[in-house]
């Protein structure tokens, strides 16, 4: 008897999963999706800048309308003015793709740049008292912060109390960059044991930092920045620039028992990342062959043609 | 058995049932063609406005912030700020998430007010003015649309500008009205607006928000609330624009607006029943000097010195000042640098002031530093205490004069030189009371002691200075 009951069960459910869920209708596309496919703007002159001299050649976005999603929805920030996108995506052009372009083609470029470019007017005030003014993500995004401090007019601006913004700029995205390099091939173990790593930096003065065998401040925070500033300040401010630190940075550092010059390390980290640039990347940092020039004699005469045609 | 069968086929005829088909909308229209009609709507709506609209913005800080703006149809706005005339072009868009919003995308005059660095726009560090550029729309109403700031939840007014307000705001009205504002209201010390009964509220307009302060209860009572001259009516001159505000209450009224008279030059207040009050210029503060005067309040000395006060001293106190002075020149060529009226309680002191005559220490003390300047150009103190007592009336006798420095001859030499303050401070009974600022370029608060007649009443004859603490 039961097991009828049972059999009885089984046709009844059987019978109701069966009829329940017919379904013969179309889905109805007679009516588009709102929003599908993102925002839509009229393209302005400055949208098809932005498509002949990034988006076409190398794949990049230029991201300058404001998209709290795409930045941070918990402070307060504020967007970028549309005059100051294009001598600051002409600044990146010239002193950051070309000078890659020219000692790794444009494949590279194609290949290991980040896709995305956002911009913002404001820094990004954080917690501990800092502004962030770059950001990096997973090597696809740089976000650019600060950018309405930008004035074309004047390049040696320093009514906020900071130094021009261009070579800011600019070793940001050099900064950013060799952390998307670093991603892919990681720099090598003796870089880490150079000198000690503070726990924070923001109370580290400049003068501290060198003595310590830092290129600046920040560098003191982790080796993973302490490599991204080395190629960023090197490329940027210049060889002088570098050699001028190391010759006054003449202070002893210890770590782990063993003591070397402050001088000494910034040298052994110099040696280290022309070596990883060099073997990982294939890439010079400074001229090796006449044939050939260097990260940084390219960098350093983009910056200042740039700087002379403003 | 017939109870299970009884629920099998119940439940068969449930499961045959369940997944019916038939879709009833709540709606007429699919979520995607309502998502479209808003935006749709809105778009028309802002390009609908012919002289484009008059943006009015109360920041989370507490300023008002004022802009007039045209929209076009390809994405664009070109704006001017009630801080910037100069027309400006920028990116906007209407997106419904989950609200219709209006977003200002690039930035503009808008996003300069939220900007977090204080050196663009004010504001404190990382926050700014706490206002928006983007904002959700809220509601319509004939013609104005409210909105509300999506970041900081600021409110918005948008309302379409006439051609007049148009046509001036294009000429830089907006900041105009402001700066002038500005300058009329900068030039009066102390404007209120005077209750039936005779109470007075101080108002100062200010260009983004006004502050009041009045007497409740013997204590002052200060705040702000939001405010702006408006470009409505303007003439050459741009100050006739009504001053409007959020509900400032005094003498049982709710007053919104300030109306500039132009026949008289000045604004009257004036409350939603149409009650008019001038706002006019007291001179003095609307409390009672003793409420910020005294021994540990706000100020506990007065400055007087005839450089700086020129113009705000009584005939018979600058008489004797003189004196001083000459008489100074006549021992050594001293000078007279100032004189300090400071009111202590005793304990506050580390010098125990001691009543010569009786040798018990003076409870309440007035201190007068003479400061005189030696023929090189150093300056000395020569101080004197006396004994205080109030009465009822709140009328001040001073006694027990009693010198800070027997033994020094700071003091022994130029004491002659100092009897007639000796005297207008000994033989005179004085009320505390606020003094008319008359020097030119100065703004100073000045309070001072009066010397009352038989009666109790004040006289013309004061001795009074620049309100401090030390």
């Amino acid at each position: 008897m039961k097991r009828i009951i049972y059999y009885m069960f089984a046709f009844v459910l059987s019978l109701g999963v069966f009829s329940s869920c017919t379904d013969d209708d179309a889905l109805d596309t007679s009516e588009p999706i709102f929003g599908l496919g993102g925002d839509e703007y009229e393209m302005t002159e400055l949208d098809l800048w932005i498509q002949e001299e990034f988006t076409k050649p190398y794949n990049i976005a230029v991201k300058y309308r404001w998209n709290p999603w795409e930045v941070d929805l918990t402070s307060t920030i504020v967007p970028v003015k549309e005059e100051l996108v294009q001598p600051v995506m002409e600044l990146i052009r010239d002193v950051w793709i070309e000078p890659y372009k020219s000692q790794k083609g444009l494949d590279f470029i194609k290949q290991y740049a980040p896709k995305n470019y956002v911009l913002v007017g404001s820094p990004r005030y954080n917690t501990n008292g800092t502004i962030t003014l770059g950001e990096a993500e997973g090597g696809n995004r740089i976000t650019i912060y600060r950018v309405n401090w930008w004035d074309p007019t004047n390049h040696t601006n320093t009514d906020y109390g900071f130094e021009n913004l261009v070579p800011r700029i600019l070793k940001t995205i050099h900064h950013e960059f060799t952390h998307t390099l670093n991603q892919i091939v990681r720099y090598p173990e003796s870089f880490m044991g150079i000198a000690p790593y503070e726990s924070a930096w923001t109370n580290v003065s400049d003068a501290a930092a060198r003595d310590k065998g830092y290129i600046s401040p920040y560098a003191s925070d982790s080796p993973g920045e302490d490599f991204a500033e080395m190629v960023s300040m090197i490329l940027v401010y210049g060889r002088d620039w570098f050699n001028a630190r190391v010759a006054a940075a003449d202070n002893t550092v210890k770590l782990a028992g063993k003591e070397i010059t402050a001088r000494q390390a910034l040298q052994q980290k110099e040696t280290i990342v022309i070596n990883y640039l060099h073997d990982v990347w294939d890439i010079d940092l400074y001229t090796v062959s006449p044939d050939r020039p260097g990260m940084h004699e390219l960098v350093q005469t983009a910056l200042k043609e740039y700087m002379d045609n403003i | 058995m017939k109870k299970i069968l009884f629920l099998l086929i119940i439940f068969a005829g449930i499961m045959n049932t369940s997944c019916d088909y038939k879709m009833d909308r709540v709606f007429d229209e699919s979520s995607d063609t309502r998502l479209q009609q808003y935006v749709d709507h809105y778009t028309n709506t802002l390009l609908g406005s012919p002289n484009g609209w008059i943006m009015t913005i109360y920041t989370g800080a507490g300023g008002v912030y004022r802009f007039w703006m045209n929209f076009s149809n390809d994405n664009r706005v070109v704006m001017a700020a009630d801080f910037n005339s100069t027309l400006y072009e920028s990116s906007y868009q209407i997106k419904v998430m989950q609200m219709a919003m209006l977003q200002f995308d690039t930035g503009s005059y808008l996003s300069d007010v939220c900007d977090p660095q204080p050196t663009v726009s004010g504001g404190t560090a990382g926050a700014g003015q706490i206002s928006d550029f983007e904002f959700y729309f809220m509601a319509e109403d004939y013609g104005e649309i409210l909105l509300r700031g999506r970041y900081n939840r600021t409110t918005a007014i948008l309302k379409p500008a006439t051609p007049a307000e148009a046509a001036v705001a294009l000429e830089g009205a907006l900041e105009k009205a402001r700066q002038n504002l500005e300058s009329y209201v900068g030039a009066m010390t102390f404007p209120v607006i005077e209750g039936s009964n005779g109470q007075k509220i101080q108002i100062n307009l200010g260009s983004r928000s006004l502050t009041y302060q009045y007497i409740e209860d013997g204590s002052l009572v200060e705040g702000s609330l939001y405010g702006y001259a408006d470009i409505d009516g303007l003439t050459q001159n741009y100050l006739n624009g009504t001053y409007y505000c959020l509900d400032l209450e005094f003498d049982g009224k709710i007053f919104t607006r300030f109306e500039w008279d132009e026949s008289r030059q000045l604004y009257v207040a004036v409350s939603e029943d149409g009650d008019r009050y001038d706002l006019y210029d007291n001179q003095i503060p609307i409390y009672e000097l003793d409420v910020v005067f005294g021994a540990k309040k706000d100020y506990n000395y007065f400055h007087v010195e005839k450089v700086s006060l020129a113009g705000s001293f009584s005939t018979e106190f600058l008489a004797i000042y003189d004196d001083i002075n000459t008489k100074l020149n006549a021992l050594s060529s001293r000078s007279l640098g100032y004189l300090d009226f400071r009111l202590y309680t005793n304990n506050e002191s580390t010098t125990q002031v001691v009543n010569a005559s009786t040798g018990l220490p003076m409870p309440d003390v007035l201190e007068v530093t003479f400061r005189y300047i030696n023929s090189t150009g150093t300056g000395y103190d020569a101080q004197w205490y006396w004994g205080i007592t109030i009465d009822a009336q709140g009328i001040y006798t001073f006694s027990n004069m009693t010198q800070r420095q027997p033994d020094r001859t700071n003091e022994n030499n130029t004491k002659s030189a100092y009897q007639k303050a000796f005297d207008y401070i000994n033989n005179n009974r004085f009320k505390l009371d606020w003094v008319v600022n008359n020097t030119p370029g100065s703004s100073a608060s000045l309070g001072g002691f009066y010397v009352v007649d038989a009666s109790g009443n004040a006289t013309n004859s004061f001795v009074g200075g620049t309100l401090g603490k030390k």
